[in-house]
């Protein structure tokens, strides 16, 4: 059957593959990207060149956990390690469902997350499929718990950093100057958080094994790195202290512009090393079942050009919706400032790194949700709409279950076409 | 797909700074009204009238605005119903100075020559409080823009406390000019008369309804 079907299935899970994370970059992206294109601080063009390099940096270098635990982790495939097919079909067909279910619910408008539909789908036919034994059910609880808990994450850490960034710049004598004297310290807190979350004994796939002195000795390096460039572009603004606090505070506002500049790469590396697994995972398992000759335990390597192929999918999505989705959502998003947008986007990249790093398959859009949800609840918002919240609600309710129901569908459909 | 944007719902405080430079425009012209009432030039009067007529309908549609994008379960870092009664105070500045010119233009009603000078100097105190009110909305911004920062809150503090000093000046100005009526009423129209004190009432109440929407906005900040 394998050997069979073989070169088929693998070009069933690249299409298929594809078709997800082209879904992805059309659409997710576009909530990773749109507070800083809403903000002003970046344009559309370079919107996109960023989330091109820095989606598939974050996959290429922080995704492998994630992509690990949807290609293994939730599934113990040893009742069926004689009929290796019934994954290939199974993996197929979560990604076809998840891939079509975020198809029609954005055609709809409806609220779903990529995240909870690959998930869905993969418990789906495991269930059906294989036996409810097989589904790795105390791993399912973990990540469905830090479904709920996430975004608290990403809303309390904005929360503290909004905070503070108005105890020690706005709410002071000297505001410009603070900002000025400060923001080199929060840009060293970016590229510092995010590397060492991402080196802290992360880089085994790429034959990098760092020792704990040696992550905290190169994030340092990194984070300085990073303030010094941020330092570097603020001067370039080449700003005199005004003379009112109210241009001040527009002064303060440019500066933040320039330093989300590396939040908005944070927050594509962010997407990239969770969101990319939810396509690639599957399509990784498919190819390395077929590869081996129908080995289920599947101890072999992250081909690189899977990533490759789900890095292109990404780009191809935003290249053909995906622009067209910043720009609304950034058209939209015009009350979220600078000092707000860096203050959310940091926490909502940081939150989804150490996600990441701990193999955890979260929904960025709702933690982003919740880290604005924190900015405003430091008095740093006008008017927010609080009914999206309901949204994340429905979204679980929804998704889970239709994700599973269509994968158990194609899982049939298949199984009576191969079988 | 949940949408990001989806949560960031219109804000109110931009709109609210709108329909104060409005209703200050509702104001500005007053003091010509007078003068041209003065001289009896009513072609002039009738000119003004529309005009503040005009921006009082302005004032009237974004104050619908604000309202129209304000639901209940919305999330604002202020109370929003103090915020819809400072909406309501500043609207009702601009009812009154429409007020105003709508009765006397209508009965074109001329003061005694000696009270004229003071009429003038009490309706320019009456305006400079309304400055200084719209001062406040601007003022508020940067208390918005600092996450309601002490040092801003505290600035803001103390320019509501001038307007309301300011407001105590214009009355003196009111009861200066009502005593000094007193003494010239018996040579007018009676009717006049009366209205006239109307008119020194409404006058009053344009620097009055400006150091009410302080207090509201003194209430909006304060919650913390």
């Amino acid at each position: 059957m394998l050997i069979e079907y073989g070169s088929v299935f693998i070009t069933l899970a690249i299409v298929f593959g594809l078709y997800m994370t082209w879904g992805i970059g059309a659409n997710d992206v576009a909530n990773a990207m749109g507070t800083s294109v809403g903000s002003g601080a970046i344009s559309i063009k370079q919107a996109i060149i960023i989330a091109a390099i820095f989606e598939f940096a974050g996959a290429f270098i922080a995704g492998g956990n994630v992509t690990r635990t949807i290609r293994k982790d939730i599934i113990d495939p040893t009742p069926i390690l004689g009929n290796p097919e019934i994954l290939v079909w199974g993996m197929l067909s979560a990604l076809l469902a998840a891939a079509l279910w975020l198809t029609v619910a954005s055609w709809m408008g409806w609220p779903v997350s990529t995240t909870h539909s690959i998930i869905g789908a993969i418990v789906g036919f495991a269930m059906v499929g294989i036996g409810m034994d097989a589904v790795n059910w105390p791993k399912i609880g973990t990540i469905v718990i830090s479904w709920v808990v996430s975004p608290m994450v990403g809303g309390t850490l904005a929360f503290l950093i909004m905070r503070s960034i108005q105890r020690f710049i706005l709410d002071t004598d000297t505001p410009f100057r603070n900002a000025l004297r400060y923001a080199p310290l929060y840009l060293f807190f970016v590229g510092f958080l995010i590397s060492l979350v991402t080196l802290f004994k992360g880089l085994k796939h790429l034959d990098i094994e760092l020792s704990i002195p040696q992550s905290f000795l190169v994030a340092i390096a990194f984070g300085s790195f990073i303030a010094l460039t941020g330092r570097f572009l603020i001067d370039r603004l080449k700003m005199k202290e005004a003379g009112s606090v109210h241009e001040q505070f527009s002064q303060i506002e440019r500066i933040f512009g320039v330093m989300m500049l590396f939040t908005a790469c944070a927050m594509a590396f962010a997407h990239g090393s969770n969101d990319v697994a939810n396509g690639i995972g599957p399509m990784a398992a498919v190819v390395s079942i077929v590869q081996s000759g129908g080995e289920l335990t599947q101890n072999s390597a992250l081909p690189i050009w899977i990533l490759i192929v789900g890095g292109c999918g990404i780009i191809l999505g935003l290249a053909t919706l995906g622009y067209r989705v910043i720009q609304t959502i950034g058209t939209k998003i015009t009350e979220l400032v600078p000092t707000r947008g860096f203050s959310a986007e940091l926490a909502a990249a940081a939150t989804v790194v150490l996600a990441s790093r701990t193999g955890i398959p979260v929904s960025t859009t709702h933690i982003a949700v919740g880290a604005v949800v924190g900015v405003g609840l430091a008095r740093g918002i006008g008017a927010l709409d609080l009914r999206v919240i309901g949204g994340i609600f429905m979204s679980w309710v929804i998704t889970l279950p239709v994700g599973a129901l269509l994968s158990i569908f194609f899982f049939f459909f298949f199984r009576g076409v191969f079988l | 797909m949940i949408n990001i944007s989806s949560m960031f719902a219109k804000s109110p405080f931009k709109p609210l700074r709108d329909h104060m430079n409005k209703v200050v425009e509702c104001v500005v012209p007053l003091k010509e009204f007078f003068e041209a009432l003065n001289q009896r030039n009513f072609v002039k009067v009738v000119e003004i009238q529309q005009q503040i007529s005009l921006a009082e309908e302005e004032a009237d549609l974004i104050k619908n605005e604000v309202r129209n994008h304000l639901p209940r379960n919305i999330f604002m870092p202020i109370n929003r119903s103090d915020l819809l009664e400072m909406l309501d105070m500043q609207d009702t500045i601009a009812d009154v100075a429409q007020d105003i010119v709508e009765l006397l233009a209508l009965r074109r009603m001329s003061l005694p020559t000696e009270l004229r000078q003071d009429l003038i100097l009490f309706v320019e105190k009456a305006q400079s409080v309304c400055y200084m009110a719209q001062g406040l909305s601007e003022e508020f911004g940067d208390v918005l823009e600092s996450g309601f920062g002490r040092h801003e809150i505290k600035k803001l503090l103390a320019m509501i406390d001038q307007v309301s000093s300011a407001e105590t000046e214009a009355d003196d100005l009111e009861d200066a000019l009502v005593r000094r009526m007193f003494e010239v009423e018996d040579k007018m129209k009676p009717v006049d008369v009366m209205f006239w004190y109307e008119v020194f009432e409404w006058i009053g109440d344009l620097a009055d309804y400006s150091k009410k929407t302080g207090s509201r906005l003194r209430l909006m900040i304060a919650q913390n």
